[in-house]
This record gives structure tokens, C-alpha cells and sequence, in this order.
């Protein structure tokens, strides 16, 4: 990082942020406040949706998946066009008609007051623990990377987030979040631009594809059926169909960024504009992550990513074995590197022969390569106790800050700050309008005016905000809790879906039943959790399924209302 | 509610999910190409 560096990036983040403030100051109605005044286009839907979904760690994590892993991590939204679809037909005309500000509102004029809070209480407690991670993830990163104390780089994000959800609520969320996402696109493809710009002369962009494909990184599709594993075609069709329905239908972090647009078309071509382009952007930030792979069959990848800790553990007792291992592995990259040209001869020459010839090879190469680095990884756990040698998350940012020039450093610094920001952002405002909308206007304080209710929904984004950071340093102190967070989606999500399903799809169902189904529905997956290794992406499909079970037979056993009572919902 | 581009919103239904197919048929014959 050099000066050059520091302006670009601190010049990025605080235009946006000083930019999304001032444009939408003194929102003074909840409808200004919480529903940017429905003034969305579908592009700004859509765009909002996406900038959403994409947190920084999509982008560390996802380019060091296709590092490491290959392609095949893309199957995952194979079913997120079809909860696009499905969405689009029943929720968004559903919630526009009734004007709600919440999509648990919607949950109270089909069913009841304690329906809707149940869901509302549910939604608080997944998004309130999963927010602090949002900030913490790449806080962690970033501190590692700068050399800068975490506490400092979670203010950062936090603090920058907090300064423009507050004042402008949802309108000032789905501004940033349009030039957020411009920038985070420009800079990832700048990034995999330079390195495809530096493989060997005369490499053309199709031969890049040939050469992961025949060292296997193109595992696009798996036709298996094992809905325990995510990573083959139907658990991403029907795993990731039930997971996006409630992402997109149910979790208000969602549902807050359409609910925004303009009319039920623009909402609707909003959702229909992720549909379409949801998979093509995965691939190409996946594609990012093999150019990257490729780029370092030809400059020499460093033994452990995560360079700061290497240096740490040199300074510890694993220096001679870490020396040792660091020898051999440039041994190795250098014979490696003569089999990479060699297929790459291979290859633009199209002789069959000799491509398997040199693939066998590098196989061979490759794993000794991957043996080193376990074993250094393993010296670096044994020397330094507690430390996370998975250094997956630090293959992308320490190919830039080691490779890209400066300017270019800061940009993408700016890139993984502006993916932690946007996503935060619209978690935060989901967070305070759940609260302000469904608790304490529903239930605390009913009969205030719309200044007051404005006013509490700021003081709650604050809270929320201070919680997150709050809740991302505590974070730090255990490693253990990271674990839990990732999948405490899991545990509310099914639940939360079989709730909403119920009140889209199944007349017959009146509240008291679909109440008692949340409760069994979460109740038994809290079981499964406790105490069974049930795959968490079946928790979706089985909370889902528990929650509509349960109300079916309690209202099946419940007598019906005689009819001089009307029998009315 | 009448969609642009298309007569009916299943217009747009369609071209999604077709989207969708078409890139699971292209990576599928990507897959078996290298494998």
C-alpha cells in the first residue's frame, strides 16, 4: 500500500458514503423512511438485490473456492432463478397490494398479531447473529492483511454503514449499493484482467479454459443425487430453491430491497433481473478465482496465502521445519512450472498424446505441492496453537496485494469494503425496520406519530449497528461461535418459510395451527441440531415441512367455527 | 400488471427458467468435454 493506494481507497468509500448521506437526508414519513418512498426502478431493484446478497466474503471466499476446489461450488444457485420465479408470481403482488412496510406485516393480516411477531421474533434472532459476522469476516481480513487492529477495521465498516443507513434509511441503502456494486464489478474484473494479462505469450483467454479443464478445475456439474452434499446439481435445484424462497421471500433483508420498487412490475422484473443474471455473475467471479490458478502455474504461489501469519510463524519454532518445506516447494514450483509450459505446448498445438502426457505429470507435481503446504500448515498448528491455518479467504487478496499495481491495490481494497458495507447495510435497515414495524409500533408504543416512529427507527438502526460491532468483537474472542453463526440460517430458515407457505398457499390453515407448527417446526430442529450430524442444507427442507405438518393435523383436530359466528379469519 | 417486452408476465417466467436450463446444459457439456 502506498499513498497512491490509501486515496483511491479512503476517496472511493467516503464519496459513497458522504454522497448516499446527503442525497436522501430528512426522510421524514416511515413511507420515506423505510420504503424510499417506492420511487425503485426495476434496475435499482435488482441491482439492490444483488449488492445484498454479495457480502465480502462472497468475493474472498468464492475466488478462493475456484482456487482450490474448482467450478462446481456454481450449482449452489442453480435454484435461484425458479424462488425468482415463484416469488415473483405469489409474494410481490401480495405484499404491494397490502402496502406493508415489513414482510411480517402481511403475515398479520392473513393470520394474526402472534403469528406475525413469531416470525418477526425469528427473522431478529437469525439476522441479529449473523450480522455481526458480515462485518467481522472481512474485518478479520483486512486487519490481517493491513497489519491494522480488527477493533479498527470493524469501526470502519460499521461506523462508514451507520452514517448513511441512519440518515436515509432504505433510499440511501439502494443508492450506495448501485455504485458499490459498479465498483465491486469493475474491480474483480480489472483483477482477473491483469491476471490473464501476465500468463506466457500468445495464451489466449480460450486456452486459459482449456488448461483448467484438463487440470479438472472445470468440475461445473455433478449428476449425483445427494442432498447432503451441496455440491452436485440437485441439491442446488432443490436445496437451493428452498433456501433462496426464504432468503428472498421471508428474510427482510431481502424483502425490504423489492418491497422499495416502484410498482408490482418494476418489483417483480427487479427479482426477474437477478433470476437472469445470478448464475452468469457467480461464474464469472468463479472464472476470477481459475485465472488467478492459472496465472500461478506460471509465477510461484506462496506456500501459505495468509503472508502475515507465515512471517509470525518464522518467528517461532517452526522456523527450521517451515525453511525446509519452503526449499523443496521451490524446487517443486520450478519443475512445475517447465510441465505448465509444456501443456500449454501441448495444448495450442492440439496433440492429444502429449496433453495427457504433461497433465499426468503435473497431477503428480501438484500433489507434492499440496502435501507441502498441508505440512506447513500442520508445523504453523503445532507452533501456534489457536491460529486458522485455512487460508482459502486470503488466496484473492493476496494475489492483489502482492501483484496489481498501485491504484489498483486500493481499489480493491475498496472492492471487499464496499461488498461488507452494501450487504450490512440493507442487514442493519431490515433489522430496525422489523423492530420499529412489527415490535414496537405493533406491539410497545401503538399510538404515536409518524415523526416519532421515523425518530425510533434511526435510534434502532443505531442499536443495531453498535450490537453488530459490539457482537464481531466478541466474535474474536471465540472462534467457536463463528461455526455456529454460519448456519444459524439454517436453523431458522425452514421454519420461517413453512410459516410464510403456509399463509401463500394453504387457505385451509388459520393462525392458531400455522402458530403451533412454528413452534413444533423449530423445536424439532433445534433437536436436530443438538443432536443429530443432519446436513444443515436439509434443515430448510424439514423445518419447512415440519411447520406445515403440524398445522395441518392441529387444524384438522381443530372444530370448525360454527357458522353464526361468520367463521371469518 | 401487463409486462414489458412480453404479452403476459409468463413471458418473463419462461425466459428465466429457460436461461437457467441453457447455462445447466452448457456447463453440463463443459463438464463432459474434460472429463
Amino acid at each position: 500500500m502506498n499513498t497512491v493506494d490509501w486515496i483511491v481507497l479512503f476517496g472511493t468509500l467516503l464519496l459513497i458514503v458522504a454522497y448516499g448521506a446527503w442525497k436522501t437526508r430528512g426522510a421524514k414519513s416511515m413511507q420515506s423512511y423505510l420504503l424510499g418512498n417506492n420511487s425503485l426502478p426495476w434496475w435499482g431493484v435488482g441491482l439492490s438485490i444483488m449488492a445484498t446478497q454479495a457480502s465480502a466474503i462472497t468475493f474472498l471466499s468464492t475466488t478462493g473456492q475456484a482456487y482450490e476446489d474448482g467450478m462446481r461450488f456454481l450449482q449452489f444457485y442453480f435454484g435461484l432463478p425458479l424462488a425468482m420465479i415463484f416469488l415473483s408470481i405469489t409474494a410481490v403482488p401480495l405484499y404491494h397490494k397490502l402496502k406493508v412496510y415489513t414482510a411480517y406485516e402481511y403475515l398479520e393480516t392473513r393470520f394474526d398479531r402472534k403469528t406475525r411477531t413469531l416470525a418477526a421474533f425469528y427473522f431478529l434472532m437469525l439476522r441479529g447473529l449473523s450480522v455481526g459476522i458480515t462485518i467481522y469476516a472481512p474485518a478479520l481480513i483486512l486487519s490481517t492483511m493491513l497489519g491494522w487492529s480488527i477493533s479498527i477495521t470493524t469501526l470502519m465498516i460499521g461506523t462508514l454503514v451507520m452514517l448513511y443507513t441512519v440518515s436515509g434509511g432504505t433510499k440511501a441503502v439502494s443508492i450506495t449499493q448501485k455504485y458499490q456494486l459498479t465498483i465491486i464489478m469493475a474491480g474483480m474484473i480489472t483483477a482477473g484482467y491483469i491476471a490473464f494479462s501476465r500468463l506466457p505469450e500468445g495464451m489466449t483467454f480460450g486456452q486459459t479454459f482449456s488448461y483448467a479443464g484438463e487440470v479438472g478445475k472445470l468440475n461445473l456439474i455433478n449428476l449425483s443425487f445427494n442432498l447432503t452434499d451441496r455440491y452436485n446439481i440437485w441439491s442446488g435445484l432443490i436445496g437451493g430453491l428452498f433456501l433462496f424462497l426464504s432468503y428472498f421471500g421471508a428474510d427482510q433483508s431481502q424483502v425490504g430491497r423489492y418491497l422499495g420498487g416502484s410498482s408490482i412490475t418494476e418489483s417483480r422484473l427487479g427479482l426477474l433481473f437477478n433470476g437472469l443474471l445470478k448464475i452468469p455473475m457467480q461464474f464469472i467471479i468463479l472464472y476470477i478465482g481459475i485465472l488467478i490458478f492459472v496465472f500461478y502455474q506460471f509465477h510461484q504461489a506462496p506456500l501459505v496465502h495468509n503472508q502475515p501469519l507465515l512471517k509470525r510463524a518464522m518467528e517461532t519454532a517452526a522456523q527450521a521445519e517451515l525453511s525446509q518445506l519452503s526449499g523443496s516447494y521451490d524446487e517443486v514450483y520450478q519443475q512445475r512450472k517447465e510441465k505448465a509450459q509444456e501443456l500449454v505446448g501441448a495444448i495450442q498445438s492440439q496433440d492429444r498424446g502429449e496433453i495427457d502426457k504433461a497433465k499426468a505429470e503435473l497431477k503428480r507435481l501438484q500433489a507434492t505441492e499440496a502435501e507441502l503446504r498441508a505440512k506447513a500448515k500442520g508445523a504453523i498448528a503445532t507452533a501456534m496453537p489457536g491460529e486458522n491455518t485455512v487460508d482459502k479467504d486470503y488466496v484473492f487478496i493476496n494475489y492483489v496485494m502482492t501483484y496489481l499495481p498501485h491504484g489498483l491495490i486500493g481499489l480493491l481494497l475498496a472492492v471487499v469494503f464496499s461488498a461488507a458495507m452494501s450487504s450490512t447495510a440493507s442487514e442493519l435497515n431490515a433489522l430496525a425496520s422489523t423492530s420499529a414495524v412489527d415490535i414496537y409500533k405493533r406491539s410497545i408504543r401503538p399510538a404515536e406519530s409518524e415523526e416519532h416512529y421515523v425518530k425510533a427507527s434511526r435510534w434502532l438502526t443505531v442499536g443495531w449497528a453498535i450490537f453488530g460491532m459490539i457482537y464481531a468483537s466478541l466474535v474474536n474472542q471465540a472462534e467457536n461461535l463463528i461455526q455456529f453463526v454460519n448456519i444459524v440460517g439454517s436453523l431458522f430458515y425452514g421454519t420461517i418459510l413453512g410459516i410464510f407457505l403456509s399463509a401463500f398457499y394453504i387457505k385451509y390453515l388459520k393462525s392458531t395451527a400455522v402458530f403451533i407448527g412454528g413452534l413444533v417446526g423449530e423445536a424439532i430442529i433445534l433437536y436436530l441440531y443438538f443432536n443429530t450430524d443432519v446436513a444443515f442444507l436439509l434443515y430448510n427442507i424439514i423445518g419447512c415441512a415440519a411447520v406445515i405438518g403440524v398445522a395441518l393435523v392441529v387444524q384438522a383436530l381443530t372444530p370448525s367455527p360454527s357458522p353464526l359466528r361468520g367463521g371469518g379469519e | 400488471q401487463k409486462p414489458p417486452v412480453f404479452s403476459s408476465w409468463k413471458g418473463w417466467y419462461w425466459l428465466v427458467l429457460l436461461t437457467m436450463l441453457a447455462q445447466v446444459m452448457i456447463y453440463l457439456m463443459i463438464t463432459q468435454a474434460f472429463s
